[in-house]
C-alpha cells in the first residue's frame, strides 16, 4: 500500500509527518500546478468546484509515482465536499485507474467504522500510537502555519523587497526533503533564524487586509493565485480566516467534545447570518465583521466558481460592508481565471483602500 | 392584512400548506404571478451574479411582491427529511433575499428542519406567526390542516398521472423549481407532450424504488433531491424495459451545486452501459428557445432511431406501477 491525498496547504507536512511516523509508504502529490488543473478539469465534469478538479490531478500525479491509495477526510454535508470521495473514485474508476479510497468520516454517525479505517491507512490497530503521531502531525502544520504567517507579516515590511520570497523558496524546496518530525522542526528553526536577518523597515505601516471565503481556495496557493504573498509583495499585512492546523484542531479536538473556538467568530456573524449553511460560510460572515470591527483596512473573499455556501455569503457581504463603511472584494475563482487580470484586480484594490487611508488622515 | 409568497422554489411542493396555514387564521395570501420575462429581469437585476437560475427569479418574485403586501413569506428549508438536507442556497434563502433587496416589508421566515431525531414543529409554526399576533394552539390546528393539503395535493398529482396515457415514455430528472416553472424550461414538458411522450418525473416514482435504488449508493445521499434524482435515475437505467421509457432527460441550472454530482454520476453509469438515451439540458437566464428547441428534437429523434433498431427495446404502453 503506497497512499497520497489531494494537496492543501500545509496538509502535506502534516501527513508526511503522520505517515513517515507510523511506517507507511506517501507519495506527496507534486505541488499543484497548471498541469494538475489541466488533468483535473479534462476529466471531471465542467460544473464541479474547482478543489475536486484539483484534486483529481493531484491523484494522478501520485499514482504516476506510484501511489495505489488515496486518502482524504468526508463530511455528511450539507455541501458537495461530502460526495468528493464518490465522485472521484467514479472520475478515476472512468479513466482506468484501479485504485483504493479511504475516506475518513464516520458514516452515518458510526465512529467505529472511522476508527476501523483509520487503522488501515496507518497499518497498525495501535490507537496510542496513531493518537500520538497524529498530535505530532498537527503540531507540525500548526508550526508551519505559524512560519508562514510570519514569513508574510516581515515581507509586508521588509526593506528589500523579494527577501523573503527567496527565503520562502529555499524553505519550500527543503521542507518536501525533510523526514520525520525532527528535522521539520530544525528547518523551521533555521528557517526563523534566518528570517531575523531581514532587515525591516520601521516607519511602514501596513495596510490591513482580511481573507475570507471558501477554506480551500484560501488555504491552497496554487488556485488562489498566491493571494497572500502577492499582498505581502505589495506592503499589505494579511490575516487569513481559516488555518488547516485550527481547522483539524477544531474539528479533532473541540467540535467533539460539543464545543467550539469559534464563539468570538458565531457572535460577529449573529445579525448577519446565526447558522452553518454548508461549507464555511458562517466564518466567512463572521470573519467579516470581525475584521470590520478589528480595524482592517479592506476584507476580500474568495470563492471557486459556483460554490453555493459562499454564493450566500457573497450576498451578505454588500451589507457588512456598508454597516462598516469597509472597502470589500469578491474574487471568483476559475480555471479561466488569468494570473495577469487578476494581480491587476488586487493592486487596483490596495491602491484603492491607500487612497481611502489618505483622505482618512 | 396580506402575506406575499413569492412563487419560486419549494412552493411547488409546499404552497398548500402555506396557503391553507395562512388563510385558516384570517390572511390573504398575495401570489405572484407565474414567471414571466419581468419577474426574470427584476431577478437578473437583484440577485448576486454567480446564483442559478431558480435562485434569480426567486429574487424576482420577491421584488415584484415586495410593495403590495404587509408580510412577505420567505421560508428556509434547512431540511426536508431525516438525516438529509438541502442545498446550501436554500438553507440560507432568507439572508440572500434580505440582504439583496432593499425596502422589504416584515419578512417571514420559519426554519423548516427535520434533520434531526427530535424535530421541532412547535418552533417552526412559532416562526410563522412570529410578527402576527396569533394564538398558537390556533395556528397550530391550521398547520395540521396544511398538511393534510399537502398529502391530497401529493395524491392528486400521482393520480392525475395515472390516467394519462401516452405510448412513449421518457424520464425527466429535475428539480421541482426548473420541472413545474414552465418560464424557466420554457415549457419543456408541454412540448414532450406534444411530441407524444408521456414524462415521467421522480414525483411519479414509488418511494420505495428510489430508496432502493439510491441505497445503491456508496455513501448515504443527503440531500433530499439528490435521493429522489439518482435513485430515479438509477431506477431509470436498471428498469427501464418495465417502466417502458425511451430515454432520459436531465434538466438543470447552470452552476447548480447539487447536479453537478448527481447528473454527473447518472451519466457515468449510463456511459459505462450504453443502453439508454440520456441528455443534460442546461439552462440559465441566457438560453435561447430555438436552440434549446434543436436540442430536444435532436434528442427525441435519436432514441426513435435506437428504438427502431435495438431488438431488446420494444416495451412501451405498459404501466410503470404493475409489478
Ligand atoms: S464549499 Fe464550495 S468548494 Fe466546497 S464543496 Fe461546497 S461548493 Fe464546493
Ligand atoms: S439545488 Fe441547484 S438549482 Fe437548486 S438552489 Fe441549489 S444550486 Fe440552485
Amino acid at each position: 500500500m503506497i497512499v497520497t491525498f489531494p494537496h492543501m496547504g500545509n496538509v502535506y507536512i502534516g501527513a508526511k509527518v503522520l505517515m513517515e511516523g507510523l511506517g507507511v509508504d506517501i507519495v506527496i502529490p507534486p505541488p499543484s500546478s497548471d498541469k494538475t488543473l489541466e488533468i483535473g478539469s479534462t476529466y471531471s465534469t465542467e460544473f464541479i468546484c474547482a478543489p475536486l478538479k484539483i484534486n483529481i490531478g493531484n491523484y494522478i500525479e501520485s499514482i504516476k509515482k506510484g501511489a495505489d491509495t488515496v486518502l482524504i477526510t468526508g463530511s455528511n454535508g450539507p455541501c458537495r465536499f461530502g460526495f468528493y470521495g464518490v465522485i472521484e473514485q467514479e472520475i478515476l474508476r472512468d479513466m482506468g485507474y484501479d485504485v483504493e479510497f479511504i475516506i475518513f468520516e464516520a458514516p452515518e454517525g458510526d465512529v467505529g467504522e472511522l476508527i476501523r479505517r483509520i487503522q488501515k491507512a496507518t497499518k497498525t490497530r495501535n490507537i496510542g500510537r496513531i493518537a500520538k503521531q497524529i498530535i505530532k502531525a498537527q503540531r507540525a502544520i500548526i508550526t508551519a502555519d505559524r512560519l508562514e504567517r510570519d514569513m508574510l507579516n516581515i515581507e509586508a515590511r521588509e526593506v528589500k523587497k523579494g527577501s523573503i520570497r527567496m527565503l520562502r523558496k529555499i524553505y519550500k524546496d527543503e521542507v518536501e526533503k525533510v523526514k520525520g518530525e525532527k528535522e521539520l522542526m530544525n528547518l523551521i528553526k533555521n528557517t526563523y533564524n534566518e528570517m531575523t536577518k531581514v532587515q525591516i523597515n520601521k516607519d511602514h505601516i501596513p495596510l490591513k487586509i482580511g481573507l475570507i471565503g471558501e477554506i480551500y481556495t484560501l488555504i491552497e496557493p496554487y488556485i488562489n493565485f498566491h493571494v497572500e504573498e502577492k499582498l505581502a509583495n505589495l506592503g499589505v499585512e494579511v490575516h487569513r480566516s481559516l488555518y488547516i492546523g485550527d481547522w483539524l484542531s477544531e474539528h479533532l479536538v473541540y467540535r467533539p467534545m460539543g464545543l467550539t473556538k469559534e464563539v468570538k467568530i458565531r457572535k460577529a456573524a449573529k445579525p448577519y447570518l446565526d447558522r452553518c449553511i454548508g461549507g464555511h460560510a458562517w466564518e466567512t460572515i463572521g470573519y467579516a465583521a470581525h475584521y470590520c470591527q478589528s480595524g482592517y483596512d479592506g476584507i476580500i473573499q474568495l470563492l471557486p466558481f459556483g460554490c453555493m455556501p459562499e454564493i450566500v455569503a457573497e450576498s451578505i457581504l454588500p451589507t457588512i460592508q456598508r454597516d462598516y463603511n469597509i472597502p470589500l472584494m469578491t474574487l471568483v475563482l476559475d480555471e479561466l481565471t488569468g494570473d495577469t487580470g487578476y494581480l491587476t484586480r488586487l493592486e487596483a484594490f490596495v491602491d484603492m483602500i491607500e487612497r481611502k487611508r489618505e483622505r482618512r488622515k | 392584512m396580506k402575506i406575499g409568497i413569492p412563487r419560486g422554489l419549494l412552493y411547488y411542493y409546499y404552497f398548500p400548506l402555506w396557503k391553507t396555514f395562512y388563510e385558516n387564521l384570517g390572511f390573504k395570501i398575495i401570489l405572484s404571478p407565474e414567471t414571466n420575462k419581468s419577474i426574470l429581469d427584476l431577478g437578473v437585476k437583484t440577485c448576486v451574479d454567480e446564483a442559478c437560475l431558480p435562485v434569480k427569479v426567486f429574487h424576482g418574485h420577491v421584488e415584484y411582491l415586495k410593495d403590495k403586501v404587509d408580510f412577505l413569506f420567505i421560508p428556509r428549508h434547512t431540511s426536508l427529511s431525516y438525516g438529509e438536507f438541502t442545498c446550501p442556497k436554500l438553507c440560507g434563502l432568507p439572508e440572500m433575499i434580505i440582504n439583496s433587496i432593499t425596502k422589504l416589508p416584515k419578512v417571514i421566515k420559519p426554519d423548516f428542519n427535520l434533520h434531526g431525531k427530535n424535530i421541532n414543529i412547535d418552533k417552526t409554526i412559532k416562526e410563522m406567526i412570529e410578527p402576527l399576533n396569533i394564538n398558537i394552539k390556533q395556528a397550530r390546528l391550521a398547520f395540521f390542516n396544511g398538511l393534510e393539503q399537502i398529502r391530497i395535493h401529493k395524491e392528486k398529482v400521482f393520480k392525475e398521472f395515472h390516467f394519462k396515457y401516452h405510448s412513449k415514455r421518457l424520464l425527466v430528472l429535475s428539480h421541482p423549481y426548473t420541472l413545474y416553472d414552465s418560464f424557466i424550461n420554457m415549457n419543456l414538458l408541454k412540448k414532450l407532450e406534444n411530441m407524444g411522450y408521456l414524462v415521467i418525473t421522480i414525483d411519479n416514482i414509488e418511494d420505495i424504488k428510489i430508496n432502493y435504488y439510491a441505497g445503491k449508493l456508496p455513501k448515504k445521499m443527503f440531500w433530499t433531491f439528490g435521493r429522489q434524482l439518482i435513485g430515479s435515475g438509477l431506477y431509470g437505467i436498471a428498469e427501464k424495459e418495465k417502466i417502458g421509457i425511451d430515454g432520459i432527460i436531465y434538466l438543470s441550472s447552470f452552476a447548480c451545486g447539487l447536479d453537478s454530482i448527481i447528473a454527473d454520476y447518472i451519466e457515468r453509469q449510463i456511459r459505462r452501459r450504453n443502453n439508454i438515451p440520456f441528455i443534460q439540458l442546461i439552462i440559465d437566464e441566457h438560453t435561447g428557445e430555438a436552440g434549446l428547441n434543436t436540442r430536444i428534437e435532436a434528442f427525441t429523434e435519436m432514441m426513435e432511431r435506437r428504438k427502431l433498431y435495438d431488438s431488446n427495446f420494444s416495451s412501451y404502453g405498459k404501466c410503470i406501477y404493475r409489478s
